[in-house]
Order: C-alpha cells, then sequence, then structure tokens
C-alpha cells in the first residue's frame, strides 16, 4: 500500500537541483559567517593588546580610512567607552563568535540525522555561548548611558531589546526539546540564529552603504539600517524553517 | 492553480476563532483608517500628530515630497488599507486547511494588495529626502520594510505553491503582523519622548521595537496554534 501523501503528489520534482542549490548557499553562509566570527574573535584581543583591530582594518580597505577611523565612526566615537567596559565586552564578542561559527553546523540536516549526540554538544557549546555573550552585553550596556551608546538611544534600545529576545528565543528552543518537541525547537532556533546573524548582517550593510553612500558617516548608516536589520534577519531564519517544513512533508 | 471564492478541504477544517478573526477585522480598519488620515491628511491639512514637535522646514519639506510623489503616496496608502480591511476575510478563507485546493479570492487580493504596499513602500523610501520628518532612518526604514515585506508576500506564495494550507496561515499571519505596524509604532512615538528621545530617535526605536516586536508576537502565534494543534 503506498505511503505517498496528498502534499508529495503536489509537490514540484527537480529535488536535485534544489539540493545542489541548497548545499551552494549554505556553503556561502557558513564562509562568511566563519570570516565574520574570526574577525569578531580578534576584536578585543586586538583592543586590549593597544592594536588595530582586523575589522577595522578590513573595513578600510573596503571603504576608506575615513569612514572606518575619521568622525562618526565606530572606531572613533566608541574606543573610550570599548576600552572602559573591555572585559565585559571581550566575553561578549569572543563568546558570541563561537555561537556564530558553531550555528551554521547546528542546521545541517545531516549531522543532526547521523550525529546526534554532536548536534547535541553543540547545541550545549551554543546556549552556553549564548548565554554569557548577551550576559555580558548587557552589564556592557548597564554601565553606559543609552545616549553614549554609537548611533545615540535608539540603537541603545535596540542592542537592550535584541539581547534580551536572543535570550528568551534560547530558552523556549532549549524548553522546546526538553519536552522533546522538535518542530518548535527549530522553529526557535532558526529565530534564535537569525537574532544572533543580525551582528554580521549590519557590518555587510555599514560596507554596502560605505560604498553606495559615501556622504553618509557610518554613526548615520548604522542608525537608519537598525530600523529594519531585525525584521531582515528574522525573514531568513523564517523563510529557512517553512524550507525544512515543507521539504519534512514533502518526504512524509 | 485556480482561484476559489469559497474554502473547502480534504481535512476537516476546525472552526476559525470568531472572536479573534473579528478582532482582527477590527484592527485591520482601524489601521486602514489610521493610514488614510495620517499618511493623506497630514499633508493636505495639519493633522499630523507630531506637528507640534516638529519643526516647520521639516513640515515643509514633507509637504514637497508629497506634492512632488503623491501617485506612490496614494498608492502605499490605498494597498495598504485594502490590506488591512482584507486580513480577516483571507486568514478565514484558509483556516485549518491543509490541503489547498484552490486559491481563495480573498486571500490572492489580500497578497496582491501586500505586494503592492510593499513595492510602494520601497519607492516612497525614495522620494523621501533627508530634511523629511524621521531623516535618513525614515528612508532606511521604508526601504527595508518593502524589501522584508515583499519577501514575506513570496513566501505565502511558495506556501500557496505546495498547497501546504498551514504554511499560508503562518505567513498571512507575519504578513499581518507587518501590516499592524501603525498600531504598535505611533503609541511608542509619545511613549519614548517622554523620556527625552527627540522626535528622531523616537521614531527610530518605535520603528525598530514595533517591527520585531509584531514579527515575534506572530511566529509566537503561529507556533502556540500549532503546538495547539488546532490546525495541520
Amino acid at each position: 500500500m503506498s505511503t505517498t501523501t496528498a502534499t508529495e503528489l503536489n509537490a514540484p520534482r527537480g529535488r536535485s537541483l534544489e539540493d545542489r542549490i541548497r548545499v551552494a548557499v549554505w556553503s556561502v553562509f557558513a564562509a562568511l559567517l566563519l570570516f565574520y566570527a574570526v574577525m569578531a574573535f580578534e576584536y578585543f584581543f586586538a583592543l586590549i593588546g593597544g592594536r588595530q583591530e582586523w575589522w577595522n582594518l578590513f573595513q578600510a580597505w573596503i571603504v576608506s580610512d575615513a569612514y572606518s577611523f575619521g568622525d562618526g565612526s565606530v572606531y572613533k566615537e566608541q574606543h573610550a567607552s570599548y576600552s572602559f567596559n573591555a572585559y565585559f565586552l571581550f566575553v561578549h564578542t569572543t563568546l558570541g563568535a563561537v555561537a556564530l561559527a558553531v550555528g551554521p553546523f547546528m542546521f545541517l540536516r545531516y549531522i543532526r540525522r547521523h550525529y546526534l549526540s554532536l548536534h547535541r554538544t553543540l547545541g550545549k557549546v551554543y546556549l552556553f555561548s549564548v548565554w554569557l555573550s548577551m550576559t555580558s552585553g548587557l552589564l556592557h550596556l548597564g554601565t553606559v548611558s543609552l545616549w553614549d551608546v554609537f548611533s545615540g538611544a535608539a540603537f541603545g534600545v535596540g542592542l537592550w531589546a535584541l539581547d534580551l529576545l536572543v535570550i528568551l528565543t534560547s530558552v523556549l528552543a532549549y524548553t522546546a526539546i526538553r519536552r522533546k518537541d522538535v518542530r518548535t525547537h527549530q522553529a526557535w532556533m532558526a529565530f534564535n540564529y537569525a537574532l544572533i546573524v543580525a551582528t554580521p548582517a549590519l557590518r555587510l550593510f555599514w560596507l554596502v552603504f560605505g560604498l553606495a553612500t559615501p556622504d553618509l558617516t557610518q554613526w548615520t548608516i548604522n542608525a537608519g539600517v537598525t530600523t529594519y536589520l531585525l525584521p531582515f534577519c528574522l525573514f531568513f531564519g523564517m523563510a529557512w524553517y517553512s524550507f525544512e517544513y515543507l521539504r519534512d512533508r514533502r518526504a512524509g | 492553480m485556480s482561484v476559489v471564492s469559497a474554502p473547502s478541504s480534504t481535512a476537516a477544517a476546525p472552526a476559525a476563532p470568531q472572536l479573534a478573526l473579528r478582532g482582527l477585522a477590527v484592527a485591520g480598519w482601524i489601521v486602514a483608517l489610521f493610514v488614510v488620515n495620517h499618511v493623506l491628511l497630514r499633508f493636505l491639512i495639519p493633522s499630523d500628530p507630531f506637528a507640534a514637535v516638529t519643526p516647520a522646514a521639516v513640515v515643509a519639506n514633507d509637504a514637497a515630497a508629497f506634492a512632488a510623489h503623491w501617485p506612490w503616496f496614494l498608492l502605499l496608502v490605498a494597498a495598504t488599507a485594502a490590506a488591512c480591511a482584507l486580513a480577516a476575510p483571507a486568514l478565514r478563507a484558509v483556516w485549518g486547511v491543509k490541503v489547498l485546493p484552490g486559491l481563495p479570492r480573498a486571500v490572492a487580493l489580500f497578497l496582491a494588495a501586500c505586494a503592492l504596499a510593499a513595492v510602494a513602500s520601497f519607492i516612497v523610501s525614495l522620494c523621501l529626502g533627508v530634511g523629511t520628518t524621521g531623516g535618513s532612518d525614515q528612508i532606511f526604514f521604508w526601504g527595508g520594510l518593502g524589501f522584508v515585506w515583499l519577501g514575506f508576500v513570496a513566501m505565502a506564495a511558495i506556501a500557496i505553491r505546495y498547497r501546504d494550507g498551514a504554511q499560508l496561515v503562518d505567513w498571512l499571519l507575519h504578513n499581518i503582523g507587518l501590516l499592524l505596524l501603525p498600531l504598535t509604532v505611533y503609541p511608542q512615538v509619545p511613549f519614548w519622548m517622554a523620556f527625552e528621545f527627540s522626535l528622531s530617535e523616537a521614531l527610530m526605536t518605535a520603528f525598530t521595537l514595533a517591527a520585531t516586536g509584531n514579527i515575534f508576537m506572530s511566529y509566537f502565534l503561529a507556533l502556540r496554534l500549532r503546538a495547539a494543534g488546532r490546525r495541520g
């Protein structure tokens, strides 16, 4: 007796091409995130060591020295604040980099299916990194005035909201898997990782708009991008979850 | 896929929560009226809720932008108002349907209105100057909103292509989340201004929190509804 579902019958064909596209997209995505994770990991090692950060040098190479180090840049506006809170931010960025680097492997179906214990171990590393990273980020925000945050009070409120939402969604994902509700766990992890990816996505927008709008400073671009950054990243996380769901439905 | 006027399903469709859908319909009409009032009338008569704290030069720039590009503003308002009015019927048409037998007309019209509003939002961002209310933040917001909203509509279209009713309801909820942004943006502006935020900072904070908050709520709701087993 056939077990083919109505959804399977209705699904478009051509899965091999779809699989190849999926692998290509994942590879580019993971490579970009790993590239940025290395720079995030290095950032406060450099700041504490009194060296120039790789990210700032890379940004200056892509856009311009004035954009990366001049008036309205993160480097110029935040150097004193970052130096004052270097140890909170060291924990924030290094563990954030760990979470970023681990994330793409958490979403690999192959690892989930064939190496479940590895998936669980990576998940614990991810959650530990996220919780500590966000807590130290909140501690940093708690020690500075909202108006002293880069791009001003609105961005400061956005960072508070982001850190709290990351913690909330990671707890929702964790409690779902403790109940063995895999579907809900996947959904919240997709949402949570999309929030984490907002950090490299913001850097990507800094580069894109730095090149496209040379009249605007990094301060102004950062303020503007913030208004849609999280919805933009969340859309991709939610879309990934939808495609995974449709793929599972097609597979019966 | 054919367009159908009434939903049918291969699976038994649970009754839609009538009270919630009525609430959504009312909220949709409130937003529709509010958007029409705020975006159109503020340029024709001084009805801008923030007029008291907006410099005269900025008000003049707003009026000049509207005069030069009014068809796009009009399209944004009309499409948003239409989508607000169609939200509840669209959701009702596919509620509880697991395998879509066709495309309900209300859903097709709702998604078309959302797509038009998204395109208009993107174009309006190009029409606004840095001297208008909200400055460059407003330009980024409307442009980004248009892009993200088109993505939401595209995902609903993909759900339709796969005839997946549950996925379609999810993406309709997310579209409605974006559509109801005025309900969560505007009350926040005076709230943040009470904490000595400037109008520009208050608008930027409201945009950031409202867009993320609405998406979070629609996502939470979609997952809760699934977990409760009310639909496929």
